[in-house]
């Protein structure tokens, strides 16, 4: 009988091979492997997830943009995934904005709400804000039903429907992480959906854009703090 | 002459029968906390709580009188629970050797819960065993508590549950003898003799904390007239924890004389550890220019410049690779355009299509309109998805349904718009080396044993439906190859001396054939496999399929002759020559219920029928059970009576959050017998089919956009 520190030993060379072949259906099995290891050696062996360091200085920042394709650039916090990202857009159309990050990830934005994620496993499949969006950005108060559509565990899509309030809670003078600084209305935007209860702000300008906002996407990602770092 | 006991036993289960019918409370009492037989319960006794929906239980226990039990349980409907045990009791026999022994049960809630009454089970334990554990029992039980967290459990059993605080007695005695070779049910037994008493009662202190106090009414009869084991107290009192999510960890004093430990672990395909998948974002949809910034490609005269052709061509199959998509051929005009697609990664295949019809949308010219996505697998077309691209773009941002609403899916075998043009020449080439873990259970000695190694596959593929396949395992570690069954059966050795075969450390050769497969005509799908066929058996497989792409119903029939390679040399085969062969009967009975007889000649040569029941889910998820009777006489099969045993196929992309088209599956079968075994040979065409069908794209439509 083989000792048990050798299955630990081959299930780490293991993870150390790169996958090899030409054939994408193997791909499952090495994550599967990664994911067995990571949760089972991994942690003894000082493996696991390197996250890169937050770009959340000016001098980061600024230090990014011009290695990004021209036009809109967002960077995007999300405290429940412990991580940051810098978002570029790879698509307009139809209203519709779609940033990707480096990493594979999309989020799709019309007059700067997101209506769509993709790469978050948990994801918004589409959305209907119903008016919201137009109550925001000329920074008045009303009561919305918004829709939001996501993916069940077996393939389904869902429609949530969230009764959403919104109105004004102040002028603020805010400074993204990118330094710029503007003087805006928070907006605030209370939902009630199905037992659960969620709530967006929107920083919105005079001009009525919204460069800083905090969005709920589904109950696992969490909320997305949304900055506008070029337009 | 009448039987008033069997009366009164018809009465009993047709009045509970009726009692399901009508009860209509909304909320299923449910658990999670598995008691020492593996079921939902209190310590040794069940309760009346069923199970989640779909979750399957798995359980590793020392329990009293240093018995050892494992094991499974799935929740095949809300209502409706099925376990397999393996158990070891040791000096149990009465000439004071252990005993191994088999259980199957089956649980069924009969009564919902209400405000004012419990919930109600009845459960046959151990029916088609050796009889060391049967019993019967019709079990009560209420919760109280805000959180329902106060659950109150009172049962009548008979069998094993009336062994002690006997309340009712039978003038007839139990039929209690064993019988000998186990797995026939002993319907006989079922309902008679003592009435024995039981109940307890359970506090959930947290999500994660549970206290068990259990009055048990089984005497350990047996156990204390061998003198293995002293029962002086009814009384046993538990305690549950959860120490990660599904897995929970419980003890317990025993009887007044013993402890007990348990290690159980829940899965549900419900609950996927990373959610709808960690898949990366798909393509934007792009639209097209208006007509006057690109007249030429409206006009759909670029079909006359080859060169346009083919860069167009080479886009579309540039980016479809990056999806993990093979462009076989393509098939265009100035308005259709098909497309033969191998998908290599999405076990959707709507997502597939999905991501496949994004990129048709950002690279052909304006004037396509319609595309046809035709996937095909080694070379056969399964089915053909017609969408519209003035769809695609019209409706990338709104409900999926939409989308779906649009597709027609036909079969696959209509003409193509054009005369087709291979892109991925032939021979095809296709290796990939990736780990391989295969799991072996219900030994007597280790509940659980394993085998990790490298898998090298490759496969060339020669021209459409022609196929040349290598399988090589390595193995790196595990202790599998130390499951040691004798071959004690009477009829010839086929497949309990599996382990002859994977024995040491040297490289297998799992499998080195020649395949072709073809689609005879719109509803028939055909297979032929030569070579080594399987780790154990060289030959010819050949292989017809009738499945029309709407139908509940599938035909199928399969013949083989082959010859048992020889465990010591790789190419050698043995003098054991045979055919063997089945006709099959699918059907899909809805809801993810399948299922499939297939009757004919075994490996030894023996006739029957395996006879096996399917719950799939949608997302790839399948939970099955079979049975194979075959004209081996009970006596000659030996232990076991007849082969059977649970299989379980977990798709990789729901255990990682990565896209990938593979399962991983395993079966559970108490003893690897050489009656009612089945060659194994890769490539059936049912599971194939099935997969790519309308059914599975309707089921999966969700992801079209994912």
């Amino acid at each position: 009988m083989m000792a048990k520190p050798k299955l630990l030993i081959a299930a780490t060379a293991l993870v150390a091979l790169a996958a090899c072949g030409n054939d994408p259906t193997r791909e499952g099995a090495f994550a599967l492997a990664q994911s067995i290891a990571a949760s089972t050696v991994g942690p003894l062996l000082g493996f696991g997830n390197e996250i890169e360091p937050a770009v959340s200085t000016p001098e980061a920042i600024a230090a990014v943009l011009p290695q990004l394709p021209p036009g809109p650039v967002l960077r995007i916090e999300i405290p429940n995934l412990e991580n940051s990202a810098i978002a570029f857009q790879i698509s307009t159309r139809a209203g519709y904005r779609t940033f990707a990050t480096v990493t594979g990830q999309t989020v799709t934005t019309r007059d700067e709400i997101v209506t769509s994620t993709r790469g978050f496993a948990w994801d918004i499949m589409s959305s209907a804000t119903n008016g919201a969006t137009q109550i925001i950005r000329r920074r008045g108060s009303g009561t919305v039903q918004r829709i939001y559509r996501y993916l069940s565990p077996m393939d389904d899509e869902f429609e949530v429907v969230a009764t959403c309030t919104i109105s004004p809670d102040g002028g603020e003078r805010i400074t993204l992480a990118s330094g710029a600084q503007f003087s805006t209305t928070r907006m605030r935007e209370v939902c009630q959906a199905e037992g659960e209860s969620f709530t967006n702000l929107y920083w919105v300008t005079s001009g009525g854009n919204i460069p800083r906002s905090h969005q709920r996407i589904s109950e696992e990602v969490g909320v997305f703090e949304i900055e506008v770092i070029r337009n | 002459m009448t039987h008033p006991r069997r009366t009164a036993r018809a009465f009993l289960l047709a009045s509970c029968a009726g009692l399901a019918a009508t009860a209509a409370t909304p909320q299923e009492l449910t658990s999670s906390v598995y008691n020492f037989y593996g079921v939902p319960g209190l310590v040794d006794m069940p309760t009346a709580e069923m199970a989640p929906d779909a979750e399957l239980g798995l359980s590793f226990n020392l329990s009293a009188a240093d018995q050892r039990r494992t094991t499974v349980s799935f929740q095949l409907a809300p209502w409706l629970s099925g376990s397999f045990r393996y158990s070891r009791l040791p000096d149990f026999q009465p000439d004071g050797s252990d005993l191994f022994d088999r259980s199957f049960d089956l649980r069924a809630r009969l009564l919902r819960e209400g405000d004012w009454w419990p919930a109600v089970a009845i459960g046959l334990q151990d029916f088609i065993g050796t009889g060391a554990y049967s019993g019967e029992y019709l079990v009560a039980t209420k919760s109280f508590g805000a959180k329902r967290q106060f659950r109150l459990t009172g049962g009548v059993g008979w069998g094993r549950f009336g062994t002690a605080s006997v309340i009712a007695r039978d003038t007839a005695t139990r039929e209690t003898d064993f019988i000998d070779t186990g797995g026939t049910a002993n319907v006989d037994q079922l309902f008679t003799g003592p009435i024995g008493a039981f109940g307890g009662i359970t506090w959930q202190v947290n999500d994660k904390l549970r206290f068990t106090a259990e009055y048990s009414s089984d005497g350990y009869a047996t156990e204390e007239e061998r003198g293995i084991f002293e029962r002086e107290s009814p009384w046993n009192f538990g305690v549950d924890y959860e120490i990660s999510k599904g897995v929970r960890l419980s003890a317990a004093s025993l009887y007044g004389t013993d402890v007990g430990v348990q290690l159980s672990f829940t899965f549900n395909p419900n609950d996927p550890p990373a959610g709808p998948g960690l898949d990366q974002a798909p393509l934007p949809v792009k639209s097209r220019p208006a007509p006057s910034a690109d007249q030429l490609g409206w006009s759909g005269e670029w079909i006359e410049d080859s060169d346009r052709v083919a860069r167009v061509r080479s886009r579309v199959t540039e980016a479809l690779d990056a999806e993990g998509i093979t462009l076989e051929a393509v098939a265009v005009t100035p308005t259709v355009i098909e497309l033969r697609i191998d998908n290599r990664r999405w076990a959707a295949e709507a997502q597939a299509v999905g991501r496949t019809a994004r990129i048709l949308s950002a690279t052909l010219p304006p004037s396509i309109e319609t595309f046809r996505i035709v996937p095909v697998e080694d070379g056969v077309p399964l089915s053909a998805i017609t969408l519209k691209r003035s769809d695609v773009e019209r409706l990338e941002f709104e409900a999926t349904s939409q989308m779906l609403d649009r597709l027609v899916v036909t079969g696959g075998t209509e003409g193509s718009p054009a005369e087709l043009v291979t892109i991925e020449p032939y021979p095809r080439f296709r290796w990939g080396i990736s780990p391989y873990f295969n799991l072996g259970f219900f030994d007597p000695e280790t509940p659980v044993r394993a085998e990790v190694g490298l898998n090298l596959e490759a496969d060339l593929q020669m021209a459409p439906g022609f196929l040349a396949s290598i399988d090589i395992e390595q193995p790196i570690a595990g202790n599998l190859d130390e499951l040691a069954f004798e071959a004690n059966s009477e009829i010839p050795v086929v497949r309990s001396d599996y382990v002859d075969y994977i024995e040491g450390s040297s490289p297998r050769l799992e499998r080195l054939t020649l395949a072709h497969y073809a689609r005879p005509g719109e509803d028939y799908f055909s297979r032929v496999t030569a070579g080594y066929l399987e780790l154990m058996y060289a030959g010819v497989s050949g292989e017809l399929l009738w499945k029309p792409v709407t139908s509940r119903i599938a035909l199928g029939a399969e013949l083989n002759f082959v010859a048992k390679r020889d465990p010591d040399d790789v190419f050698a085969l043995e003098d054991y020559e045979v055919f063997t062969g089945h006709v099959s009967a699918y059907y899909d009975f809805g809801n993810g219920y399948y299922g499939q007889v297939d009757a004919g000649q075994y490996l030894a040569g023996d006739l029957g029928a395996t006879f096996t029941f399917q719950r799939a889910f949608d997302n790839g998820w399948r939970v099955g059970a079979y049975a194979t009777f075959t004209d081996v006489p009970f006596e000659d099969f030996g232990e076991g009576s007849f082969d059977k045993g649970i299989q379980i196929s977990v798709p990789v992309a729901w255990l990682t959050g990565q896209p990938s088209r593979r399962n991983n599956t395993t079966t559970l079968r108490p003893l690897t017998r050489d009656g009612g075994a089945r060659l194994r040979v890769n490539g059936r065409l049912y599971d194939r089919v099935r997969d790519t069908d309308a059914q599975q794209i309707d089921a999966r439509g969700g992801r079209f956009w994912k």
